[in-house]
């Protein structure tokens, strides 16, 4: 036949189930060792609650997400702390190509006043909107180009790194339902208009200053979990 | 087994040759026998009826991701998790127990085989089909876990894991779709670092295999082409290959200079050089390495087949003419006058740039690989003599025309309209050549390929310059003639051979 000298003839095809079982395996593998590490995180991290202002975009895989740029993203609130100077010219300055990675930096946060690792903040707010005061954001204290091996208890290391232009965290996207768009936007747009720039916060959980997961949105008073 | 397109005109012929009493109804039915006319229906039927599925499980798959996509709430997040791995296993365990003929293979012997009943070969598609749709529920899967602890990870690292999940399925039932649903994935994802100019995090994994995609690419997909036999898969994997490997060029030249023009010289020639020279025997070599499963799943000790394996080299040789024909298409305008020596450097700083990219792995192996393809090719064979074809020579010269001239122009001084000059004439020769060749082995793509250059090269030529309409009328009045002269020494050319060369 002769589209069968184009393909493998069919007689040499492995018909083993092996063959098929150990790919399927390591298929569902893949699939759930990617988030555990993000997981252990979420469950077992230290809260620290960061300022943010939000935006609205679209994943073509994963659907609508709230973009969080935070007050630590801006370089003008990083170059005021201490420690920047010397992380300057070898991590913004540094011309890096294309593929070439950039290095990573660690920004020191402190816990500005009140106990925020009780879990108040999202006590059974399990994926709804639940309306209570916004915990205060954490403040940035210090720049550091190595990981901290110990820092005290109300300080927590957040690792980035600047790609072109922009200071990222992996802490970018915040996933929303698609029925909540709507709501979720037009709570943004009113609570921007009341003009009161403390209104959004981030709860993030923290893993040993490497890994870092978003845990819930605050937008005014409300506190949005998915 | 002949081709199709031969088949076809065949029964056409006999079916008309019987018509006119040239051959017996006996012998039509043995011709009919011989070469299957019967089955030339029903292979065009299974071809429709499996790209339909395929479509199908395509469609599916997409509905799956939307389903992610869309966040629902109405159902736990867990709940979710749970569902969509099922399906995940679900769709491969169905796919797989309806590929796998239900029938024991010890029983069967080659003919049964090829008369597998219609049934069996609707399963097997179906099977096929469902094989694409556990693809892409696989991307579903990792795009739910990254939404529901709000990774941002880079779109690369998700296209990645992703095409790999799906490649190892491939190598494990050795089916070529699969693979060049990987092979698109992973590029997609490489590509879209490149077109963000977004930069990954150092020291991730990610972005090491991001620096070395070319020889990812390569590594990863080249056996999976062979031990399929499947030339999209291999076409796909050399594009991916060389593309993958200029943004690595634009990348070291982002960083470091392009060193007096060598990593100009480099992107343009290497790539072309490497897939023109891609020995076969290479893939007799790999075909050899990976075993060859039998029915049961066991290493079988059967020689591989070898034949079927030396069919790579025409798709290699096709893409690296159109790559080489668009590359001079794109010097031969006049823009040499304008772009200047790339920076003031010193011959110490660009010695400087020049040894740490020659240790870069990817200019190390694929350098290295294309030097020694290009050795196999003019390895002498009979009389203890050096030699390549023609064909070989005349493309090795423009390689090195191009590769000199750059270097000249970054390194030394601007070659300004020579360049242009040099740029024009080496298309021109191309074109011809592409043109000659198609024409000599009665070979019809390559020969428009070759004719629609050259009229692209004059097109472009005419309306680049501000010429006067006389001018502009005179190249057309010129162009003209020239294509006539080509068509009567072609057509005296073809008397002249024999006719056994010929019919060749």
């Amino acid at each position: 036949m002769s589209h069968s000298s184009s393909t493998i003839p069919v007689s040499h095809r492995p018909k083993s189930i092996w063959r098929f079982s150990l790919p399927l395996l390591l298929q569902v593998a893949l699939v759930l060792t990617i988030p555990a590490q993000a997981a252990y995180t979420y469950f077992a991290g230290s809260s620290v609650i960061l300022q943010t202002v939000p935006v609205d975009p679209y994943s073509l895989l994963q659907g609508y997400y709230v973009t969080l740029r935070y007050d630590i993203s801006q370089l003008d609130t990083l170059k005021q702390l201490p420690g920047w100077s010397e992380i300057e010219e070898t991590h913004i300055n540094a011309d890096t190509a294309l593929l070439e990675g950039a290095d990573s930096f660690y920004v020191i946060m402190e816990e500005s006043g009140g106990d925020l690792n009780s879990e108040d903040a999202s006590k059974d707010t399990s994926n709804t909107a639940a309306v209570s005061d916004s915990p205060p954001a954490w403040i940035p204290v210090r720049v550091l180009g190595d990981r901290p091996s110990s820092l005290p208890d109300h300080q927590i290391a957040l690792e980035g790194y600047y790609s072109r232009g922009q200071v990222r965290y992996g802490l970018e996207k915040y996933f929303i339902p698609e029925e909540q768009r709507d709501e979720i936007n037009n709570h943004i747009r009113e609570t921007q208009d009341s003009g009161n720039p403390q209104a959004y916060v981030v709860e993030v959980r923290v893993m040993n200053g490497v890994n870092a997961v978003p845990k819930s949105l605050w937008i005014g008073e409300k506190n949005y979990r998915f | 087994m002949s081709s199709e397109s031969f088949r076809r005109q065949l029964q056409q012929e006999a079916n008309q040759w019987q018509a006119e009493e040239l051959i017996s109804s006996d012998q039509l039915q043995q011709l009919a026998n011989r070469y299957q006319f019967e089955q030339l229906e029903t292979d065009a039927r299974d071809r429709f009826v499996g790209i339909l599925l395929v479509i199908g499980g395509l469609l599916l798959g997409i509905g799956v991701i939307t389903f992610v996509a869309a966040n629902w709430q109405a159902i736990p997040r867990l709940f979710k998790m749970l569902l969509l791995l099922a399906l995940l296993i679900g769709v491969n365990i169905a796919g797989f127990s309806l590929w796998r003929s239900p029938r024991s293979y010890e029983t069967l012997t080659q003919r049964s085989l090829d008369s597998m009943s219609d049934r069996q070969q609707w399963q097997q598609r179906l099977g096929h089909g469902l094989f694409i749709f556990g693809a892409l529920a696989l991307g579903a899967n990792i795009a739910l876990m990254g939404q529901m602890f709000h990774l941002d990870g880079s779109a690369f690292g998700l296209c990645f894991l992703w095409g790999i999940g799906v490649l190892v399925m491939a190598y494990g039932l050795q089916l070529a779709s699969l693979g060049v649903v990987a092979v698109i994935l992973i590029n997609i994802g490489f590509w879209s670092v490149v077109f963000n100019s977004s930069v990954l995090q150092q020291g991730t994994l990610m972005q090491s295999v991001c620096q070395f995609m070319p020889l990812v690419i390569g590594g990863l997909f080249l056996p999976l082409a062979y031990q399929c036999r499947s030339r999209l898969l291999f076409a796909l994997t050399a594009i991916g290959v060389v593309s993958t490997f200029e943004a690595v060029v634009a990348s070291v030249g982002d960083r470091a200079g392009d060193a007096g023009g060598v990593l100009w010289a480099i992107a343009l020639s290497l790539p072309i050089a490497l897939l023109w020279a891609y020995p076969d025997s290479l893939g007799t070599f790999i075909g050899r390495m990976m075993p060859t499963f039998s029915s049961q799943g066991q290493l079988e000790e059967v020689e591989p087949d070898v034949e079927s394996m030396r069919r790579f080299r025409p798709v290699a040789r096709a893409i690296a003419f159109l790559w080489l024909s668009l590359t001079v298409y794109g010097l031969s305008f006049n823009s040499w006058i304008y772009s200047s020596l790339s920076v003031e450097e010193t011959l110490s700083e660009r010695v400087a740039v020049f040894l740490p990219l020659l240790l870069n792995p990817n200019f190390l192996i694929l350098g290295g690989l294309a030097i020694a393809f290009w050795v196999c090719l003019g390895w002498p064979r009979i009389g203890n003599q050096w030699r390549l074809t023609l064909t070989d020579g005349v493309i090795l010269l423009i390689l090195l025309v191009m590769a000199v001239l750059v270097t000249w122009h970054g390194a030394i001084a601007s070659i300004g309209v020579y360049g242009t000059l040099v740029f024009n004439i080496l298309l021109f020769l191309l074109s011809v050549g592409a043109v000659r060749e198609g024409l000599s082995r009665g070979d019809r793509k390559q020969f428009w390929v070759g004719l629609v250059l050259m009229i692209l090269h004059i097109l472009s030529r005419v309306f680049e310059y501000d010429t006067g309409l006389i001018v502009k009328s005179l190249a057309f009045l010129l162009c003209g003639i020239a294509i006539m002269v080509i068509g009567l020494w072609f057509e005296r050319y073809v008397r002249a051979l024999p006719v056994a060369e010929r019919s060749s």
